[in-house]
């Protein structure tokens, strides 16, 4: 039964992981910009949630698409005014420019909220399995993981701006010729990133602490997913999350709390060197 | 910062940063220049066996606390036989981890689970689990607030049912029992200092712990915790040594320091020969309701200790 657990606590767990990596790799797969940002985007989307519920006692859930897109916008003008002046450059700039950016971000939030942990406190319980156990709250990451999943899979194949966003991946100067604007194109794929960090914040907040100290942790772990699962293919964050998830889950059990992040990280070296690609990752996107 | 503090500003005193981590590192900036250093939130002993002359610490060695502990609980829950240990791998969540293990197995229990999670753990679900099939009378969790948030959260999420839950040092801290609203109640924690203790006759501005007390809560509008109570004497400890040394002489001011014996609002504060305080009777307190409780020692318990249903 201990198995049963470990293997659900894993999956659990790479659902969560999944949602703070959905954003990152849609931005690194189509802007091949890596979004220092993007770890303060979760914590930004967590303290909204948290100063909303504590002061209007609402639901963060009910709360999650005005923060989502509150987010949106941030992302977008960002990527408009000052990432979209060196999109161009090489990756080295942009990681420059939004690790500069991220300070900014996080300086201002330690300062306007500290950086003392702050919590929902809605215990929303746990669903029993005979003697399995799965908190509700995480349950609803791995809801939002898969929806967050499926929402982009339909965007980028279903619609107008979909279209738009993978012409300008493949070609962006033919891109430009077909009409399609493209900073504007690169405005929006940004801000979709930060609409899916700050809906992962929102859900994190009811099941972590949120403080300007995770920043690190969950940019961190987004590298790392997006290295297993591979760019340029949709469910690659859903699958490397998952499969990080189960990797942690199954080596804390077995050989130490101490020793499982550290999995993680030979996984990713060990995929660098045999399939730079990831696991689902598109050739070419690596 | 250190270089810059004492190279550029000409500082005469540093007083050092938060946890045992960070005054480890800078200790070893200020010896080499022979500035005095007073840390008053560094329990580690490992910060002070370095054989330095020019640090001193206000709290008292963090080992202590755990054999008093493991006897107290002992007495107030004869069925208690197996503790769990799990410990955040840093410098003071770790010694105090160490310890406790120690401490519980020469005390007679049988510690049935003992590991270290790493710095920036975001997940303790495998860990919980593996605590779940040990079946554990006492869970003892060492780390940082938000670890120690999430660790209790998860403890519950996973069904696990101890009777004793200590989180080390949890509730000394307001946003420990805010982030976890009634998950913290029954949570057991050691520390260095409460509000409830009654020292009279202090040097300092506060010439007892009512005074400090009343002067915190009425500027902060919350109570004061052993941080706050340990930094404010280590000032009141610096201002006495510059009197006594009747110069703010790097040199005099740390020979002053080192045969400092006075009481504080906050206690006696008598530094060793390797710099840290002497030990101390060290509270153990407990959430209950929305209060932190006084259990241990005689002289100020304010409640009974009660086990988590």
């Amino acid at each position: 039964m201990d198995i049963l657990q470990i293997l659900l606590n894993g999956i659990v767990l790479g659902s969560l992981y999944a949602c703070i990596a959905i954003g990152f790799s849609l931005v690194w797969g189509v802007l091949n910009i890596i979004n220092m940002l993007h770890g303060s985007f979760i914590i930004l989307g967590g303290y909204l949630a948290f100063f909303a519920w504590q002061y209007s006692g609402v639901n963060p859930v009910f709360l999650l698409p005005i923060i989502a897109t509150a987010l949106f916008g941030l992302g977008y003008l960002l990527q408009y005014f000052f990432i979209n002046k060196v999109v161009m450059s090489p990756v080295l700039t942009t990681l420059t420019l939004t690790f500069g950016l991220d300070m900014i971000l996080y300086n201002l939030m330690t300062v306007f909220f500290t950086a003392t942990p702050r919590r929902v406190t809605l215990d929303l319980g746990t669903v029993n399995l005979g003697d399995m156990y799965l908190p509700v709250d995480r349950l609803m990451g791995m809801g939002l993981a898969l929806f967050l999943t499926a929402l982009l899979f339909l965007v980028m194949r279903a619609s107008k701006i979909g279209r738009a966003i993978v012409a300008v991946r493949m070609d962006r100067q033919a891109a430009t010729l077909m009409g399609i604007r493209v900073n504007n194109v690169y405005a929006i794929t940004f801000g979709i990133g930060a609409f899916m960090a700050g809906a992962a914040g929102v859900i994190f907040s009811m099941v972590f602490p949120i403080t300007t100290n995770l920043t690190g942790t969950f940019l961190g772990k987004a590298f790392v997913i997006c290295v297993i699962g591979g760019l340029g293919s949709v469910p690659g964050a859903l699958i490397g999350g998952i499969a990080l998830g189960l990797i942690e889950s199954f080596a804390g059990y077995t050989i130490g709390p101490q020793n499982a992040t550290t999995v993680g990280f030979v996984l990713m070296l060990f995929l660098l060197i045999v399939r730079p690609t990831g696991l689902v990752g598109v050739k070419g996107y690596e | 910062m250190a270089e810059k503090l004492i190279n550029d500003d000409a500082v005469d005193v540093i007083m050092a940063p938060f946890g045992s981590g960070h005054t480890k590192i800078i200790a070893a900036v200020a010896e080499r220049y022979q500035v005095p250093m007073l840390a008053c939130v560094a329990s580690s002993v490992s910060v002070y066996d370095q054989g330095f002359k020019y640090l001193f610490g206000t709290l008292a060695p963090n080992t202590g606390m755990t054999e008093s502990m493991v006897e107290f609980f002992k007495a107030k829950s004869p069925d208690l036989k197996k503790v769990a240990v799990y410990g955040r791998d840093d410098v003071f969540p770790k010694a105090m981890a160490s310890a406790l293990a120690t401490s519980a197995e020469s005390g007679g229990l049988d510690v049935v689970y003992n590991e270290l999670y790493a710095v920036g753990t975001m997940d303790h679900s495998a860990a919980i689990s593996a605590i779940k099939s040990a079946d554990p009378d006492w869970v003892y969790m060492t780390g940082y607030t938000q670890d120690l948030i999430l660790g209790r959260k998860q403890l519950a999420d996973l069904g696990v049912t101890a009777p004793i839950v200590t989180m080390v040092t949890g509730p000394a801290y307001r946003e420990f029992t805010e982030g976890l609203g009634e998950l913290a109640d029954g949570v057991t924690s050691s520390t260095w200092w409460h509000h409830s203790t009654a020292y009279t006759d202090a040097v300092g501005p506060w010439s007892t712990t009512a005074d400090f007390y009343s002067d915190f809560t009425a500027a902060y509008k919350t109570d004061p915790d052993y941080v706050h109570a340990s930094c404010a004497a280590a000032a009141d400890v610096l201002v006495n040594a510059i009197q006594v040394a009747g110069s703010k002489d790097k040199q005099a001011v740390r020979d002053a320091l080192a045969a400092t014996d006075i009481l504080t609002f906050y206690g006696p504060i008598d530094f060793g020969d390797n710099g840290m305080n002497q030990g101390r009777e060290m509270p153990i307190i407990q959430v209950q309701g929305e209060e932190i409780m006084v259990l241990y020692p005689e002289s100020i318990v304010n409640a009974d200790m009660k086990m988590i249903k």
